[in-house]
């Protein structure tokens, strides 16, 4: 089946919208599933690790999580099994999350519902920029510049932090 | 139509271009497999485990909501709760074990079993991320009280995707961009959002015929509730200047003021009127409403008819699915709202 965006490529996802009072379903490609916002964040940044020239965790045999679910399923369908998934394959998550967030660390509220919030000040719009001109910088081997913006997010970053 | 005022008829800021705020707050249930490992038996014990707590005296939520089973609608029903912003198209692909537990004026809403276990929804006419949010986080305390919530010291709250861990949190501004759109600025708008964890997305169906988008943080782990709200309030304000600009623009020349006018005319007059061309004349006259070519009707009467106009919804209203017939609904009731707010 051709994907119905582009009609160049192979359609491997199949997205629900509703048109003229009825449910339709599409088939898109990856890249056109993407751009429209229906990737599968696994497909996308689960099985790259071997293109980047990292080494994938080792793998003897096949762990499953206590609810049934292996990394198998995680990555084909794009979601976890259970609230344990996240501990079971957790060493191969982490890159994942990494790429989706650009962090690993929540930093909003909790269950005891009292972690302070991190406020916002002039320096979250402005670390936001910053963050961005980094990725930049690095993405065109600007480094000098990338090393002036790493510094200048981390004062802004303790400053944020002592507040 | 429907009686009862729902949300979208009271006014709010910036309305000229950011039509509503929603906030959704994705949860599940501690000890419970996420939905997709869940029989439809399972499912309704997760539906009612929720439904326990919403409507304990002990809580303060008794009597706020209504439960609708997804089992039970019909289809018309499922698509113009889809229509209306309530549910997702992809939510109502497979109905079982599903409901949404919903406040009587759709203002807040809890979708269960779509994504994850609870979706907490709020509503707000206009810019609003604060009371929007409030709203949220008022909820899912008072539901943490009855439920534990899996919940990560690392990864935050739990979610079957991992797109929504973190604050779970994903909050977003519907904008209504016809100049930005005549332009074909909205691309490369999106495409530097999207940089800074921001997707700029085209509403749906019908919504993009009417030039509507809506703007959401992607990013929900290693930021705050706060900074989110902040930075999406902030990267909105900006669109919302960019449009304005445009839209004078646009409106001083002959062409546009015509396109508007003519908007106007149609929808005052016209006998039928198809969807997707009712979508486009709504959009230039809300235009003509922001640049003062229209003093009236005011921005809520406008989000009511693009509401109420959708075709299963107004399948529903007319009892008929016959196309033709809904066309001649849609320009009748289209005509009569618009020549009552004229007389006002």
């Amino acid at each position: 089946m051709i994907c119905q965006a582009c009609g160049k490529n192979t359609a491997t996802t199949h997205v629900k919208t509703v048109r003229n009072g009825e449910l339709r379903e599409y088939s898109l490609c990856g890249e056109c599933a993407k751009r429209l916002g229906y990737g599968n964040l696994f497909a996308e940044f689960g099985k790259g690790l071997g293109f980047l020239g990292m080494r994938s965790p080792e793998i003897t045999e096949e762990e499953r999580c206590a609810c049934g679910a292996t990394w198998e399923d995680i990555v084909r369908s794009g979601k976890m099994g259970c609230a344990q998934c996240y501990e079971t394959f957790y060493t191969r998550l982490l890159p994942v999350v990494e790429r989706i967030h650009g962090s690993s660390r929540h930093r909003g509220k909790s269950p005891e519902g009292n972690l302070p919030q991190v406020a916002p000040k002039e320096e979250g719009g402005l670390l936001l920029v910053k963050k961005q001109q980094l990725k930049e910088a690095i993405e065109t081997e600007n480094f000098e510049e990338a090393v002036t913006l790493r510094d200048e997010i981390r004062m802004l970053e303790a400053k944020h932090h002592e507040s | 139509m429907n009686p009862e005022k729902k949300w979208f008829a009271y006014a709010g800021k910036e309305q000229d271009v950011i039509l509503n705020t929603q906030v959704f707050l994705s949860r599940n249930i501690e000890g419970i497999p996420f939905v997709r490992r869940l029989h439809t038996a399972e499912k309704q014990e997760v539906i009612g485990l929720v439904r326990e707590v919403a409507d304990s005296p002990q809580l303060s939520l008794s009597g706020l909501f209504t439960f609708i089973s997804m089992e039970t609608v019909s289809k018309a029903q499922a698509v113009s709760m889809a229509e209306r912003g309530l549910v997702s198209p992809e939510y109502i692909a497979r109905r079982e074990g599903k409901g949404v537990l919903c406040s009587q004026d759709e203002a807040l809403s809890i979708v269960l079993n779509g994504d994850d276990h609870l979706l907490l929804h709020t509503n707000r006419p206009g810019l609003d991320l604060e009371g929007a949010y409030d709203a949220a986080d008022r909820l899912e305390r008072i539901l943490s009280k009855g439920l534990s919530f899996s919940f990560d010291s690392r990864f935050g709250y739990l979610t079957q995707n991992p797109a929504n861990l973190g604050t779970g949190m994903h909050a977003s501004l519907t904008l209504h961009l016809p100049a930005l759109s005549a332009s074909g600025s909205v691309p490369r708008i999106a495409a530097s959002l999207s940089r800074l964890g921001m997707d700029l997305r085209e509403g749906m169906a019908a919504e993009g015929e009417a030039d509507i988008y809506r703007l959401t943080n992607r990013v929900s782990l290693g930021i705050s509730e706060q900074e989110a709200l902040f930075n999406l309030k902030s990267i909105g304000l900006q669109i919302v200047a960019q449009e304005r600009e445009a839209r004078k623009a646009f409106c001083e020349t002959e062409n546009g003021k015509d396109r508007i006018c003519r908007a106007m005319g149609t929808l005052l007059y016209a006998q039928v009127l198809p969807q997707k061309e009712a979508m486009e004349l709504l959009s230039s006259v809300y235009m003509g409403v922001s640049q003062g070519i229209f003093a009236k009707p005011e921005y809520s009467l406008l989000a009511e008819i693009m509401e109420n106009v959708q075709p299963a919804t107004l399948s529903l209203a007319v009892k008929s699915e016959n196309s033709h017939t809904l066309d001649i609904a849609r320009a009748k009731y289209i005509q009569e709202r618009l020549q009552k707010a004229e007389k006002i």
